[in-house]
């Protein structure tokens, strides 16, 4: 019975990455696709002004966890209740 | 927590300088142990009995000290210096950092001592038992912490495609990592059966895919800019390509299991995937090619350039190289072969290898502010590695297609094995080449970073 545990971590997977992608292009990560191309040449980039995203990263670090969690749940249910 | 400087020019990149020795001081003994691994190849006998130097101990310990003792690190080193730099801040936690070089390197202590006395749990890129597994998810799962707080104290609101890449790479690699090594058995670190081998090597496939190469890639992305002294030629197409490498790279580790009876539809799916790999690979190359058009005059002059472009041209032929080996036509002849074994340097070595020694070249001088301690030593090693690894692809493939057909016709070993006798040899010296060129690498590195008695700048 391995079924269950790849889907679920399948399904992990695929929630994450949309709700990555999403986060992403919510915060504008796909715009100003021009001033990102200099973004690796330090000296040339314009000081950008602080941006106030705390609360998304929040949640991208908290599904960070929730994979690990999930893992987790996954693991002892694999270990006492099979 | 602790020390934050907000600007990343304050910072005294302890956790980069730390990853840089570590990856130095362990690609001397990761090649010194697959130069005696190739010499058994050659001459079986040579060591007797002595244990813990049988070809069968050796070969995980070259492959695992290879990939989290020489590669891995030194794209971490990199990985280090560059996320806060992208990101216009500091580190969020340097101590942090060092407290994971130190967990990185008993790790590995733990790998070689457990690998040499044969308490290995046989699962190949798995051999490690629980307890380093264990050690190294940790490690993987701190560096993510830490750089997704530098993250969130960033102050560029763009985070540059080499972010993505490191981040993706960072907990991708915990959490298949984790998987891979079954690591809720702790005693066999196995599944039973078929479904055990479709989990190794989802896990094996995603150590080159999800770990050697966006590290490989974030670097290639800043360093090449840089050296190029011109903006990236297109960062939509790398972002593009980041999303395809994401979505396709994890469907095709069952292309190593085409020989094998796991369920047909999988293999159809690594299959194609393998060929669509095509999509990420080129959008990569197109972009760090366009961006180089005309600059390398630029690239030759700077040797940790010198050595990631290298590496990209390694990437373009692995990658084709891969894709056809994946064709079951052509696997029928390949696989079990040297031919897998030339593969693997050209991108381990060639690729991610050169790459992280560029990248360690690259920010060396940038992180103690002294010029590197030898440009001669730097370009020694260069040369002795890009002959190696050459040399490696030919030597390798032709004995390869040999150790294939003769397979294939139904040859018996003892006639091949002389046949292929000529090529272990020459395959032997290149060894010694490389491995030269890593204690060259590791005095030059070690210099750079204690006693370099260049003037600061
Ligand atoms: C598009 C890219 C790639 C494709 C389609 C591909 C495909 C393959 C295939 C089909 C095999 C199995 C061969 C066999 O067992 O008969 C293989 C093995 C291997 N590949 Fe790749 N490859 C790619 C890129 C890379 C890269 C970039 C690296 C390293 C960074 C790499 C490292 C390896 C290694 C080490 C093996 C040997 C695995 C073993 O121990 O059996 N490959 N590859």
């Amino acid at each position: 019975m391995y079924y269950p545990f790849f889907l679920a971590y399948i399904l992990t997977g695929l929630i994450i990455g949309i709700t990555v992608f999403v986060w992403a292009l919510k915060t504008g990560q796909f715009s100003d696709q021009q001033r990102a191309r200099f973004l690796a040449l330090e000296e040339t980039t314009p000081q950008a002004p602080s941006a106030k995203v705390g609360r998304d990263l929040y949640c991208v670090l908290y599904l960070g966890f929730a994979a690990v969690a999930a893992s987790f749940v996954l693991v002892g249910y694999a270990l006492f209740f099979r | 927590m602790p020390e934050n400087p907000t600007r990343p020019d304050t910072a005294t990149y302890l956790t980069a300088r730390g990853f840089c020795l570590t990856s130095a001081a362990w690609m001397m003994l990761a090649t010194l142990v697959g130069f005696t691994a190739a010499i058994e190849l050659v001459a079986p006998d040579l060591t007797g009995n002595i244990s813990w130097l049988l070809f069968s101990r050796l070969r995980p310990m070259h492959v695992n000290l290879v990939l989290f003792g020489f590669a891995t690190p030194a794209l971490l080193a990199c990985a280090f210096y560059m996320v806060p730099r992208l990101l216009r801040t500091g580190l969020y936690s340097e101590r942090l950092g060092v407290i994971t070089v130190v967990l990185w390197n008993i790790a590995l202590v733990a790998l070689v001592i457990t690998l040499a006395l044969g308490v290995t749990q046989g699962r190949e890129y798995a051999e490690m038992i629980w307890p380093i597994d264990v050690g190294i998810v940790v490690a993987f799962s701190l560096i993510f912490f830490n750089f997704m707080m530098t993250v969130k104290n960033r102050k560029e609101k763009i985070l540059y495609v080499s972010v993505w890449y490191v981040l993706a790479g960072t907990i991708l690699t915990a959490c298949t990592y984790s998987l891979g090594n079954v690591i809720w058995q702790p005693d066999s670190g196995a599944l039973v059966g078929i479904p055990d081998a479709i989990l190794l090597w989802f896990y094996g496939h995603n150590v080159f895919g999800l770990l050697l190469t966006p590290f490989s890639a974030a670097i290639a992305y800043y360093i090449i800019p840089q050296v190029c002294r011109t903006p990236l030629y297109s960062h939509t197409l790398s972002l593009l390509g980041f999303w395809a490498l994401i979505v396709i790279y994890t469907h095709i580790g069952t292309h190593h299991l085409l020989q094998v009876p796991v369920p047909t539809w999988l293999k159809v799916v690594a299959i194609v995937d393998s060929i669509a790999m095509v999509i990420p690979v080129m959008a990569f190359l197109i972009n760090i090619w366009y961006t180089a058009r005309g600059k390398l005059g630029l690239i030759s002059e700077d040797i940790g350039g010198k050595f990631v472009f290298t590496g990209t041209i390694m990437y373009f032929i692995v990658s084709i190289r891969g894709s056809m080996m994946a064709l079951p036509d052509v696997q029928r002849v390949t696989h079990f072969s040297h031919w897998v074994v030339g593969h693997a340097h050209v991108g381990v070595l060639g690729f991610a290898g050169m790459i992280a020694l560029g990248g360690v070249y690259f920010i060396l001088p940038r992180i103690t502010g002294k010029p590197l301690y030898s440009q001669f030593l730097a370009n020694f090693q260069y040369w002795m590695i890009l002959i190696g690894v050459v040399g490696f692809t030919i030597v390798l493939t032709i004995s390869g297609l040999i150790q294939g057909n003769a397979w294939l016709n139904g040859e018996t070993v003892y006639r091949v094995l002389p046949q292929i006798h000529i090529y272990n040899i020459v395959r032997a010296s290149l060894g010694l080449l490389i491995f030269l060129a890593a204690v060259s690498g590791f005095y030059n590195i070690f210099r750079s970073l204690i006693s370099n008695p260049g003037e600061t700048s």
